[in-house]
């Protein structure tokens, strides 16, 4: 379980997060939604401590992050994958070893063992034979995916997804849903995912949250949000412009 | 990248290191071995009344082969020098062996000479060679021709005396003899050199090089220019420090410059800006007139100027390690005094002793440690009796150029 | 005057705010420095680039180092007959300063400043997040091995320099200028002492960890973009150079108070 509390974040001038609570569930998916800049990938960052916050706390199951120095904090995020907005491929290595750097730096497994493992991964996002490739060699959506396969690569309890399916095509895109549910549903891991697909959104998640305005300002289950009367959140999961939000 | 290429790269860089390696050793063995003798070597130490001219790594020569070189030098008795040789152990001294300073090439190369003499016991490792001919250079010499026209002057005196008074002929015969024998010497000291001279055996070369010469000249120049200009040595500093105030989490920035006409006397002037001074009390006494009725009203007003900028100018004198200096201190009355003892320095000043508000006066003392002859920090106590400003810590670091440090920096560049 | 003591004052704070971050940097550095595992691929990478790829133009700088200051030296000695110190004054030079300056310079230039864009665009591509989401600390990771790799290779680069740079001074001298050989090497051993390569040694030792650490440091304090990436290596560059010469002449005086003979 991640608690956030009261967290506040400015970058400068810029206050992106103000005051802003939020529970994840354990074992649940939990959707984040918000505008595109309202700070939902700030905030997934502050959950595994790569951001701190300029006041408030970010507890994951028990343990308080301010309480980690740097030093610290390096072994507690074992327990943590994360799918990077733009994928964060380490250019100085190839596919393979990108996804099997997970494996070899926290699992004393065989060149075998994580030969396997990489292989399934892989072909799990769907990218069989692309081992040898270089990221700089990838399309976009394919390096997407390679970061997805590194993150689940060591099935940790908690996983999070910075927009998983932005910029698949639809095919792509449903499988890969179906990856992240078959995944939460084998492991009972925590998911959080950051999406502004809607519709497939709903389907996965035990609970939604919207961000706006450096706050959440709508949280529950996909039917309660559905239901919501507050003009905002209506206007946001049905896709209306009331022409002000630019 | 494959395991063999991975092995290749391994491979390369063991190699190359390797190599380095041999290297560095190879060089570092070569220049350490001082190419004298497989046997090993010894040491003696021969006591010189001046070891001028000469530094470590001197040669050490007999007949013009190089049997060995200085290692060290140290002062004995407060006096003369003693220097340590190292010798190559297949050359054996005797103990009568005569060693002589003596200086080659136009440039004056100096190099230590050992004469062997004719005794059959040999010098024992870390003895002492006790036989040493006088290095004879022009210093030597005008102060032996001084002492002959002593001489002269007291055999002329007591002839005078004598053929006057008609004394004792005896004491004039002797004082004749001592002369005729000081002026030997001397003569022959004078032959020496022209010998040198006439030979071309570096003695103008030496002349160049011999640092007491050149500051036996600096020092008359010095002296000339003292008489004549009246500017004497006057050393001019110029420093920069800053403080970091602990409390009021600022920097203040000090611009000094000193003046020191004499070593124990000089004239401080520092240009400060103070980025949070304490209040100024400013009281403001109007009339006002209402209803016919005249009543003074006197406004109190605390005015704080941020980055005030203030000056110091202060006189100085120096007893021994004490520094007493008073004037203007941050632009206000003020004194103070110094400690200095090697890298090591206290400071305490008392200014600004307006206390028409029951202020007290603003206090500050701290202490200095000199890194190197340049660089320096601070740390102390400021205002620490105020009763209105609360009192202050701070550290800081700074450097000071003094103007030979300036004519070097400016100068040609030295290598190292 | 009040502005100038200002900008001064201004000037310096900055200094110190860097000094301040990078002396922060090096104890994270040390703190991870005997964690294992130690990261010997890494470590060799670095090592590589830093020290074989540094090879050519630190023997093309020390090569003609080495026979410009011959040729120099020739000149003004021929005037007092003492061309015969031209090797000792070379071997001093080289072992003493300008070997172990050169070569921390030549490595900054060139290993120093592919260090901080390397860092810097791992930065700013998220890398070094995605580094510590995974448990890896990027310091272990990425700083360590480097440092690591400039404390061992800048020595054995200066040992090459010096080699080769007098090397280059005995083919002026004696192949083109046709001094004689003998007198040259006597006096190149004869002056140049054991304590001037040790001095030379511990000197290249500290530069290679300044550079290092103050390159690695300058990426990982990278922020926005490309041009971020760009500032961050030719601040790197600057404050590493700018940081040995400074370093040079307190070092030199340390070691002029321990190192008897130097
Ligand atoms: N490192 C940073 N430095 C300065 N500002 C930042 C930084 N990271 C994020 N921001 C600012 O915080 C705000 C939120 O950024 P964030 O990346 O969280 O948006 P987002 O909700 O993920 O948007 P999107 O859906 O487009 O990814 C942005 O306005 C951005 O300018
Ligand atoms: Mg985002």
């Amino acid at each position: 379980m991640i608690q956030l509390v009261n967290i506040c974040k400015s970058f400068g001038e810029q206050a992106v997060l103000k005051g802003l609570n939020l529970e994840i569930p354990k074992g649940k998916v939990t959707v984040v939604l918000g505008q595109s800049g309202s700070g939902k990938s700030v905030l997934l960052k502050h959950m595994i401590g790569l951001l701190r916050p300029d006041s408030g706390e970010v507890v994951v199951d028990g343990t308080s992050l301010s309480t980690l120095s740097d030093h610290e904090i390096v072994p507690f995020r074992c327990r943590f994958g994360m799918l990077f907005q733009g994928a964060a491929l380490f250019d100085s290595l190839n596919v393979f070893e990108n996804v099997a750097f997970p494996l070899k730096e926290q699992r004393q497994l065989s060149s075998e063992e994580v030969r396997k493992i990489v292989e399934a991964k892989l072909a799990a996002v769907g990218l069989s034979g692309i081992e040898e490739k270089m990221p700089s060699e990838l399309s976009g959506g394919m390096r997407k995916r390679v970061g997805l396969a590194r993150a689940i690569a060591l099935e940790p309890k908690i996983i999070l997804y910075d927009e998983p399916t932005t910029g698949l095509d639809p095919i792509m895109t449903s499988s890969i849903t179906q990856l992240i549910s078959e995944t939460q549903k084998r492991l009972k891991v925590t998911s959080v995912i950051i999406s502004h697909d809607i519709e497939s959104s709903f389907n996965i998640a035990d609970k939604i949250a919207l961000l706006h305005e450096g706050r959440i300002l709508m949280e529950g289950s996909p039917e309660e949000v559905r239901q919501s009367k507050i003009p905002y959140v209506h206007n946001f999961i049905n896709g209306i412009s009331t022409g002000s939000e630019v | 990248m494959t395991r063999y290429q991975e092995s290749q790269r391994n491979i390369k860089i063991g190699v190359f290191t390797l190599i380095g390696i041999c290297i560095l050793v190879y060089s570092t063995i070569r220049v350490s071995d001082r190419n004298l003798s497989s046997k090993g070597t010894y040491t003696v130490s021969v006591v010189l009344t001046s070891a001028t001219g000469l530094t470590r790594k001197t040669p050490v020569q007999i007949a013009g082969v190089q049997v060995g070189y200085i290692e060290s030098l140290d002062l004995v008795d407060n006096r003369r020098a003693r220097v340590g040789l190292r010798i190559n152990k297949e050359v054996q001294l005797t103990e009568d062996v005569t060693a002589q300073v003596r200086t080659k090439g136009f440039l004056g190369e100096t190099y230590i000479d050992l004469m062997p003499g004719r005794d059959e016991n040999l010098i024992k490792p870390n003895g002492e060679i006790t036989s040493v001919n006088p290095y004879t250079d022009l210093s030597e010499l005008t102060s032996k021709l001084s002492a002959v026209t002593d001489d002269i002057k007291v055999v002329t005196e007591s002839m005078k005396r004598n053929f006057v008074e008609g004394g004792n002929w005896d004491q004039i015969m002797s004082n004749f003899a001592q002369l005729s024998q000081k002026l030997n010497t001397s003569l022959s000291s004078v032959s020496n050199i022209t010998q040198k001279i006439d030979e071309g055996k570096g003695t103008i070369g030496r002349l160049v090089n011999d640092e007491e010469t050149i500051e036996n000249i600096n020092q008359a120049a010095k002296g000339l220019s003292e008489t004549i200009g009246g500017v004497n040595r006057f050393q001019a500093e110029i420093g920069y420090h800053l403080e970091y105030l602990g409390n009021s989490q600022s920097v203040k920035n000090y611009v000094s410059l000193g003046l020191k006409p004499r070593p124990d006397k000089a004239f401080l002037l520092d240009f400060v800006v103070d980025p949070n001074p304490p209040d100024q009390r400013r009281l403001t006494t109007t009339d006002v007139t209402s209803g016919g009725v005249t009543t003074t009203v006197t406004t109190d007003q605390s005015v704080t100027i941020r980055n005030k900028f203030l000056i110091s100018a202060q006189l100085a004198k120096t007893f021994r390690d004490v520094t007493i200096r008073g004037g203007i201190i941050e632009s206000t009355g003020g004194v103070g005094v110094d400690y200095k003892r090697g890298p090591y320095g206290l400071s305490f000043s008392a200014f600004d002793f307006r206390s028409d508000y029951g202020e007290r006066p603003h206090l500050k003392a701290f202490g200095q440690v000199n890194l190197t002859k340049n660089f320096y920090l601070l740390s102390g106590m400021d205002d620490f009796i105020a009763k209105n400003h609360e009192r202050d810590w701070f550290v800081g670091a700074g450097f000071q150029v003094i103007d030979e440090d300036l004519k070097s920096l400016f100068g040609a560049a030295r290598l190292k | 005057m009040k502005r100038l003591v200002e900008r001064l004052g201004f000037w310096i704070q900055k200094i110190m705010e860097e000094f301040g971050e990078v002396l922060s940097f090096t104890a994270s550095f040390g703190r991870w420095l005997f964690v294992p595992p130690f990261r010997w691929r890494q470590t060799m990478e670095q090592m590589e680039f830093i020290g074989i790829g540094s090879l050519p133009v630190i023997a093309l700088t020390g090569l003609f180092t080495g026979m410009v200051f011959a040729l120099q030296a020739h000149h003004s000695f021929r005037i007092f007959h003492a061309e015969a110190l031209i090797g000792s004054t070379v071997g001093l030079a080289l072992s003493r300063e300008i070997g172990p300056v050169f070569t921390a310079l030549m490595v900054t230039a060139r290993a120093g400043s592919a260090m901080a864009a390397e860092i810097g665009s791992m930065k700013v591509t998220e890398q070094i997040d995605a580094l510590e989401s995974m448990a890896v600390s990027p310091i272990h990771y990425l700083v360590v091995p480097r440092v690591v790799a400039g404390l061992v290779m800048v020595p054995i680069l200066y040992g090459f320099f010096l080699f080769i740079g007098v090397a280059g001074a005995y083919f002026v001298a004696v192949g083109l200028l046709g001094l004689p050989e003998a007198p040259f090497l006597s006096k190149l051993y004869y002056y140049v002492d054991m304590d001037d390569v040790i001095g030379g040694l511990m000197k290249s030792v500290f530069f290679g960890f300044l550079l290092t650490i103050i390159s690695c440091h300058r990426g990982y304090r990278t922020s926005g973009g490309a041009q971020g990436v760009g500032l961050s290596t030719t601040r790197a560059v600057v404050i590493s150079s700018v940081t040995v010469l400074v370093a040079d002449y307190f070092l030199t005086s340390w070691i002029l108070e321990f190192l008897p003979n130097f």
